[in-house]
């Protein structure tokens, strides 16, 4: 198991960034957590890499994240938030320091994956742009042989051309079924072909936990002319969306041949689940 | 031990302002400085010939041969040598002290810029524990700078040395032999490198409280690194009549009141081997000295623990 959380939960003083979550994630999945802001991604995350205490029991690769942090990151590798790299130090020589502290670091596959951006060696991180810090992050970060990638909005200052090329460089070079990735964002569209697993929080609650093929069956969306709203409502949406003479309906879980007859079920996408369950409660339609 | 001598090696790229140019920058003055002082003491050594001589002297050999006739070889000797002793090797000194200061500037930022400039949150995706890179932290800032600014320092006084056996004024006299000799040369680079060993592990725990309130520190390190030394003075000020039992430990351990160095040179004639174990002398004293003293070792004590302190609050605090 790559990750066994039991009760895992975080506390500031009153507020309660992520409630008692239990969840496993074996090897073989890329895991989406998908939430608005301030809904406990991080808090989770930075749990998982040891860089909070937390309440509960947490084990990522056989280890205790905080205590044994050094060792578990071995196996780990991440990229926790943009622009962490130090600024003051040039190209060349963060990665003679990663090669030097990282056994598990292919400083060859590095250079190569650099070649192919616009950072050149000589230059210090700081007179990069923002899309390059994060195309040198991700050439680190994906040059270590490790069992668990853990990306917090990987692709923030990235524009489309390299984000869909981060993407296909992840699944190509690093995923296999002996590997797990964790992947946080807001561009819920451009991760959706690329998941196998969801978690979806809101207020630190996490609300979904589901592989996409059991989302795929469990959920359907249902186009409703105006004249059959009583009818589609009676079958309790938990999402809807009105445009000009219909209505867009999601069902969770209702039978099928009674969507059916409302119209043609189709697949729900990420985005509109994701708005769906996590919009606050009493807003459903 | 890779690991942790890449760590070593960040962190002097990190400083490198610090660590290399300013003893390198400061070096240079001290060259130019030292040439400009052979002049100096050209005139210095005519000078002190010339108030205890009838004879008009033109040259810096007359003076030298006016020195020794009429003040005597005995008189004479200790101050050229303790001239020729100060132009050879004042340059590590300058340099060494000069670092000691810089090294409590960047132990104030050592925990504290890593979390201001989010950069924590890379370092801790490497596979290197709290205390590693806390150590690192710590040793860079004390022993990496002071005996960079050392190695610095004996970079100049080669050169000066050159120099000065060229075309100085003492560059030809058999002091300045003596002070070149090499078991002199070994004994003085002892000295130096006992000197600072010496000074960092006795102000160990000022250096370690600073690390500690660096790590601990929300913003600005340098206010919470004051404060509570600070506090704790004025309450003992205001409570007893001995004044600040604190202030005078912090002050004569930053000051380097426990180093010993060698006092005769300059004012006893000595040759090359009794010069030597001159200058070694004030090392075993240091040696002694701290062994016996429960304050050397109840201060790295403090140190240890300050810096356990320091790498737990790393642990749990990123930002």
């Amino acid at each position: 198991m790559i990750v066994q959380a039991n009760g895992l939960a975080k506390r500031y003083g009153q507020v309660e960034a992520l409630k008692p979550t239990t969840f496993s994630i074996p090897p073989g999945r890329i895991v989406g957590i998908i939430g608005p802001n301030g809904a406990g991604k991080s808090t989770l995350v930075n749990a998982l890499l040891g860089l909070i205490s937390h309440e509960g029991q947490l084990e990522v690769l056989g280890r205790r994240p905080l205590e044994q942090r050094a060792s578990l990151m071995h196996d780990v590798s991440y990229i926790a938030d943009v622009a962490t790299l130090p600024r003051w130090i040039k190209v060349k020589d963060l990665l003679n320091v990663v090669e030097g502290i990282h056994p598990r670091f292919n400083r060859q596959m590095a250079e190569e994956r650099l070649a192919r951006t616009n950072v050149r060696p000589n230059a210090r991180v700081r007179e990069l742009s923002k899309g390059m810090i994060v195309q040198l992050h991700l050439s680190i970060a994906l040059s270590i042989d490790a069992r668990l990638l853990v990306l917090d909005e990987p692709t923030l200052g990235l524009d489309l051309i390299n984000r869909r090329a981060f993407y296909d460089a992840i699944l190509s070079d690093f995923f296999d079924e002996t590997r797990s990735i964790i992947v946080t964002t807001h561009q819920v569209e451009e991760i959706e072909h690329v998941l196998t697993h969801v978690m979806m929080i809101r207020q630190g609650e996490v609300v979904l936990d589901a592989s996409l093929d059991e989302l795929s069956e469990r959920f359907a969306a249902v186009d409703v002319p105006d004249a059959r709203r009583a009818e589609a409502e009676a079958l309790k949406p938990v999402y809807s969306r009105r445009a000009i003479g219909r209505t867009s309906y999601v069902y969770d879980a209702a039978p099928r041949d009674r969507l059916e007859a409302l119209g043609e079920p189709r697949r729900v996408s990420l985005a509109d689940l994701f708005v769906a369950t996590v919009q606050p409660k009493g807003e459903v339609a | 031990m890779k690991a942790f001598l890449t760590l070593l090696k960040s962190e002097h790229l990190e400083h490198r302002g610090g660590q290399l140019w300013t003893p390198v920058i400061l070096g240079g003055l001290i060259i130019i400085l030292l040439i400009a002082g052979m002049l100096h003491e050209g005139s210095m050594i005519i000078s002190l010939a010339s108030d205890n001589s009838e004879v008009t002297i033109r040259t810096v050999e007359d003076a030298h041969r006016v020195l020794r006739d009429e003040i005597g070889e005995e008189k004479i000797g200790p101050v050229l040598q303790g001239l020729a002793f100060a132009s050879s090797y004042f340059g590590i000194a300058i340099l060494m002290i000069v670092a000691a200061v810089v090294s409590y500037f960047q132990m104030v930022g050592s925990m504290h810029n890593e979390r201001a400039d989010r950069s924590v949150l890379f370092w801790k995706s490497m596979p290197v524990s709290d205390i590693e890179v806390t150590l690192a932290k710590f040793v860079s800032a004390t022993f990496g700078t002071i005996l960079l600014a050392g190695v610095i320092g004996v970079a100049v006084s080669a050169i000066g040395i050159i120099v000065h056996s060229i075309s100085g004024p003492l560059g030809s006299t058999p002091e300045w032999g003596v002070i070149i000799h090499p078991s002199v040369i070994a004994s003085t680079l002892t000295l130096g490198f006992s000197l600072a060993v010496f000074y960092v592990l006795w102000a160990a725990p000022v250096y370690a409280w600073i690390l500690l309130a660096s790590a601990w520190a929300p913003r600005s390190p340098l206010l919470y690194v004051a404060v509570p030394p600070v506090a704790i003075g004025i309450l003992e000020l205001l409570t007893t009549r001995e004044g600040s039992w604190l202030w005078r430990e912090i002050g004569s351990r930053v000051s380097g009141s426990m180093l010993r160095y060698d006092g005769t040179v300059g004012n006893a004639h000595h040759t090359a081997g009794s010069l030597s174990r001159a200058l070694m002398q004030p090392v075993s004293e240091m040696v002694v000295q701290a062994a016996a003293s429960p304050r050397f070792w109840l201060g790295l004590v403090l140190a240890a623990l300050f810096i356990w302190g320091a790498s737990e609050i790393r642990r749990r605090r990123i930002a």
